[in-house]
């Protein structure tokens, strides 16, 4: 018999790798990413008796890490009410080589989408969860799902591809 | 084009079924405009996974490995981690000890200090530096002296990897224990304890080469030390027979 916190010890070790590219959607920036994997390792220890074993670990891991995430955000909203966020203000700096590279554009398009957008796009599109996987982990109808993945792939082939539009 | 924006979304996310995946192919077949707007889709998938997969290639921070590792912070004191194979007993709940008991308990503290590992609620050491160096102890000890790379349970935490004769004529082993990879080799009784570093990420489903798993420190401190090539398991299991000296 292992305990519900070793098992998930264990499990957690192989998936890090995957929570920390789900992290750098939420937060971008590797240190805050980092900060919330970190987070959300020491939640999901402590609630490892909520766990249901034979569920998806890295499911489980990825709604803490999304509700970790939200709350991160009120409470820099709170703090910082007055000031935007450090990701949006971002954009000002780069110089246009930076912009040019490809990498940078990927990112700063997600950057661009309604948190609700990006997260639902990165679980389907990045992580390869079905609808149905990021519907539960996001605790909303599939509906909703599919009208955020609708919305923000339109938004992310304006900025990525404007001139695929014509099709 | 007959089909919805969002038909042809759920259709590249792999969320129809094979008929209708069929008839859209057919229909993309014969028409350009519909077979240009699934290519768009399916490249910008490509795209981002491209995009995100660098992060998780990126070599995992130590933070990371050692929050895994920390023990839960919780009014209670919980035993430090223990191992899978020696559990201490399920925590008693609180109560007022009599004498007796805690005569019991001095008694089994000054055993434990003279036995060191074997206390229950410590967490069985895997190395020991107490004689100005690092050797493997307890659950370590024993699998780098018992397990050949043939004796490996799977997903065992603490596991052998490659075995080799270093140039001074050692016997020399990688080992991975939970989030540390290491290099021990073979002193008198002893696995002296060369290195330890984070132990990379196992790739699921990955067919295992021994070493595969090791942190590239390690593999370059094998490098270093080889002489002649690793060691297969029958020569680990003449090795074992003989006290892991030739």
């Amino acid at each position: 018999m292992i305990n519900p916190e070793d098992a998930i010890r264990e499990g957690l070790v192989a998936l890090l790798p995957r929570l920390r590219r789900f992290g750098r959607v939420l937060a971008r920036n590797q240190h805050d990413a980092d900060d919330l994997v970190q987070m959300a390792i020491e939640r999901a220890l402590k609630r490892a008796a909520q766990f249901q074993p034979g569920s998806r670990l890295d499911h489980w891991m990825m709604g803490i890490m999304r509700n970790a995430w939200i709350d991160e955000l009120r409470a820099r909203q709170r703090k910082f009410a007055l000031f935007a966020p450090e990701e949006a203000g971002e954009k000002i700096g780069e110089t246009p080589m930076e912009a040019i590279s490809s990498t940078m554009d990927v990112q700063d398009a997600m950057a661009q989408l309604p948190e609700d957008q990006r997260i639902t796009i990165a679980l389907v599109l990045v992580e390869g969860l079905s609808y149905r996987e990021a519907a539960a982990v996001l605790d909303v109808p599939i509906g909703t799902v599919t009208s955020r993945l609708a919305r923000g792939r339109a938004a992310l082939q304006a900025m990525l591809d404007p001139e695929g539009a014509a099709g | 084009m007959n089909y919805t924006h969002e038909t042809l979304m759920a259709y590249v996310d792999g969320e129809l079924d094979t008929a209708t995946c069929a008839e859209i192919e057919a229909a993309a077949a014969a028409d350009a405009a519909l077979a240009k707007v699934i290519a768009r889709e399916r490249a910008l998938r490509e795209r981002l996974r491209g995009e995100y997969d660098r992060v998780a290639e990126e070599p995992v921070p130590q933070r990371l490995l050692d929050a895994l590792q920390a023990p839960v912070a919780t009014p209670a004191p919980t035993a430090p981690r223990p191992s899978t194979l020696r559990r201490p007993p399920a925590t008693a709940p609180r109560m007022r000890w009599a004498w007796p008991q805690w005569a019991a308990m001095a008694a089994s503290l000054v055993l434990g200090a003279f036995i060191g590992t074997r206390l229950p609620t410590a967490p069985a050491p895997l190395w020991d530096s107490s004689a100005n160096q690092l050797v493997a102890s307890g659950e370590l000890a024993e699998v780098l002296s018992v397990q050949t790379a043939r004796d490996v349970a799977p997903g065992a935490e603490i596991r052998p990897g490659l075995s080799f004769r270093s140039a001074s004529g050692e016997v020399c082993r990688t080992f991975t224990a939970r989030a540390i990879s290491g290099l021990a080799c073979r002193e008198e009784a002893q696995w002296r304890i060369e290195l330890l570093a984070a132990a990379s990420q196992p790739v699921p489903g990955d067919y295992r080469l021994a070493g595969a798993e090791l942190p590239a420190v390690i593999l370059e401190a094998v490098e270093s030390r080889m002489a002649g090539d690793p060691l297969g398991a029958q020569e680990e299991a003449a090795l074992r027979e003989r006290g892991w000296r030739d």
